[in-house]
């Protein structure tokens, strides 16, 4: 299960001095969630748009399916259900109206495919509601019905679970999750929201500035966050020295006035905490402690934090 | 194209444009009664019958009501899928902007012939109600057949207007003040061969509309070069879809609802 669905080699897309998208690499395993975290203007709508061919990319190649997706559209789009930004539809329309005109065009021969997919996003069937008076969350509801409603085998989706109540979310998580586990679908999954992507991605593409910062899987990425010892003493200048020239480390951080990080988790937190006592240090606190997902993307985008 | 086709008339459901195509197609009508008994002795058209008032109605459709309904209608049909923001559905499915601006003309070009019998039928209904008289069922037939034809010609003739607009979001209110001035300029020409030429015209000249009371001319046009008028139009429309660049290039990117257009930084 480890074929490439998506490939992208040096995606570039640039409007004029601003690199929207730079050098992007990403590499989307078959049957897995990719879950594309960053910042609002990272580049991941841009990405997303490339991918489908909405936007042309200034350099770079794209491979889905494992064919270059320009001059294969034809073949490739109908494989892919996607939701770029803003859910849009025709207001003057139901939602199985709305969802009708699109069966019509892509073809779709499943009899209850429009109910089904409906169904599956919790909206009612020929229901009399007009797409305008939707709230956000049955609009953004139905753009994923729309998405799944032909039976894709990839799933492009960017910020899916924008303008869903709390309910909401764990729903479409809930089968988004089934989609791929049940349905072995593919899904490009896009947000600014870290603990939402934790909680869906296999694989974790971290994107800042337009430049892919990381791709790992989850598993890799907890692996990697830092451990460290935090220790409160009365002097952290003093426990500083004694880390240098007793233990041969110089891998810490002081933070504030009475705090400092360690970390070499290897040394022994009681063999530290002895040390520090014999050298006239008071340790009211000592305790070994793991970076969250947050912290490694502030370290990793080196800036503020996400969602 | 079938399908697109279709599809462009599930959208039309609740349309409120087509009511005011259909006003727009309800007034050439009440307007030649109106000129009729406002005018003085000496402008007023003689034996005002059911006849003359068809042909009246025709020239007051041809000259000013279809042509900016159409174009009005047809560059709304088109600007919606910018402003409902549904051209990132339709192309990944995928369907070429090409295509879809066929499709949208083809469903256009079929409303605009309805449109035709309808302003027909209101002609015969406002005749009737007002008292006009010379009623027959060649008359019927002239109207019935000549009404729809016209509205099919002025389509034809507003197409590059229509296609030429649908490159941008926004810009068929352009179009439509350019459709007004194309067809009341027409009102102006009374050159044979120019009235040939002249699109709207030509469309007068296929139906066998005779203009020389409204044009105060003797000559009659020329079919073979209405014809031909149309066609060219028809070509030159084809030229304009083929080299129609799909609209991503005019697509803005909202975000936290301020509109960047591309080359414009972004906040991170």
């Amino acid at each position: 299960m480890n074929e490439l669905i998506i490939e992208t080699k040096n995606l570039s897309k640039h409007y004029g001095e601003q690199k929207s998208v730079d050098n992007l690499n990403l590499h989307v395993k078959q049957g897995r969630i990719y879950g594309l975290l960053g910042r609002n203007g990272a580049g991941k709508t841009t990405t997303m748009k490339m991918l489908l061919n909405l936007s042309n990319p200034t350099s770079g190649e794209i491979s889905i399916f494992g064919e270059n997706i320009y001059g294969n559209e034809g073949k490739i789009l109908p494989r892919i259900g996607s939701l770029i930004e803003a859910p849009g539809f025709y207001p003057n329309l139901t939602g199985t109206e709305n969802l009708k005109i699109y069966a019509l065009l892509r073809g779709v021969s499943k009899r209850n495919a429009i109910e089904s997919a409906l169904e599956v996003v919790g909206l009612p069937y020929n229901d009399r509601k007009l797409f305008s008076q939707y709230s956000l969350g049955m609009k953004q509801r139905l753009a994923i019905a729309l998405a799944i409603m032909h039976d894709p085998e990839l799933l492009i989706l960017d910020e899916p679970i924008n303008g869903l109540d709390p309910i909401g979310i764990a729903e479409v998580r809930t089968f988004i999750r089934e989609l791929c586990e049940v349905k072995k679908k593919t899904i490009l999954i896009s947000s600014h929201i870290l603990s939402e992507i934790a909680l869906l991605a296999d694989d974790i593409g971290i994107i800042d500035h337009g430049i892919l910062l990381e791709e790992q899987s989850l598993s890799e990425l907890e692996d990697k966050n830092s451990k460290y010892i935090n220790f409160v003493v009365s002097d952290p200048a003093q426990a500083a020295r004694i880390l240098e020239k007793n233990f041969k480390t110089v891998n810490f951080i002081v933070e504030g006035n009475h705090s400092i990080r360690l970390y070499d988790d290897n040394l022994s937190v009681s063999l530290l905490n002895r040390t520090f006592i014999e050298n006239g240090l008071e340790v009211s606190e000592a305790h070994t402690c793991e970076d969250t997902l947050e912290d490694y993307f502030k370290r990793v985008t080196g800036g503020e934090g996400i969602a | 194209m079938i399908c697109i086709i279709k599809t462009e008339f599930i959208k039309l459901k609740r349309f409120n444009i087509l009511l005011i195509g259909m006003i727009g197609m309800t007034f050439p009508a009440i307007l030649s009664v109106f000129t009729q008994t406002v005018s003085t002795p000496e402008a007023q058209i003689q034996n005002f019958n059911i006849s003359a008032m068809i042909d009246n109605t025709i020239w007051n459709n041809a000259t000013i009501f279809m042509p900016v309904t159409f174009t009005l209608i047809g560059g709304y049909l088109i600007n919606r899928e910018y402003t409902d923001d549904t051209l990132k559905s339709i192309f990944t499915i995928p369907i070429s902007f090409q295509n879809l601006i066929i499709g949208k003309l083809i469903t256009m070009g079929i409303i605009s012939v309805l449109f035709g019998f309808y302003s027909f039928l209101v002609t015969i209904i406002v005749g009737l109600v007002t008292g006009i008289t010379g009623l027959s069922a060649a008359i019927l037939l002239k109207g019935l057949i000549q009404m729809p034809a016209l509205a099919l010609c002025t389509f034809i003739s507003v197409l590059p207007i229509i296609t030429f607009t649908s490159r941008k979001r926004d810009a068929f209110m352009g179009g439509v003040i350019i459709s007004f001035l194309f067809g009341y300029s027409s009102m102006f020409i009374k050159n044979v061969t120019l009235r040939s030429l002249y699109p709207i015209l030509s469309g007068l000249t296929v139906i066998q509309f005779d203009t020389r009371i409204y044009m105060n001319t003797a000559e009659p046009a020329n079919l073979f070069i209405s014809v031909l008028t149309l066609a060219v139009v028809l070509l030159l429309t084809s030229q304009i879809i083929l080299f129609t660049d799909p609209p991503e290039k005019s697509i803005k990117i909202k975000k936290n609802n301020i509109f960047l257009r591309q080359g414009q930084k972004k906040e991170s």
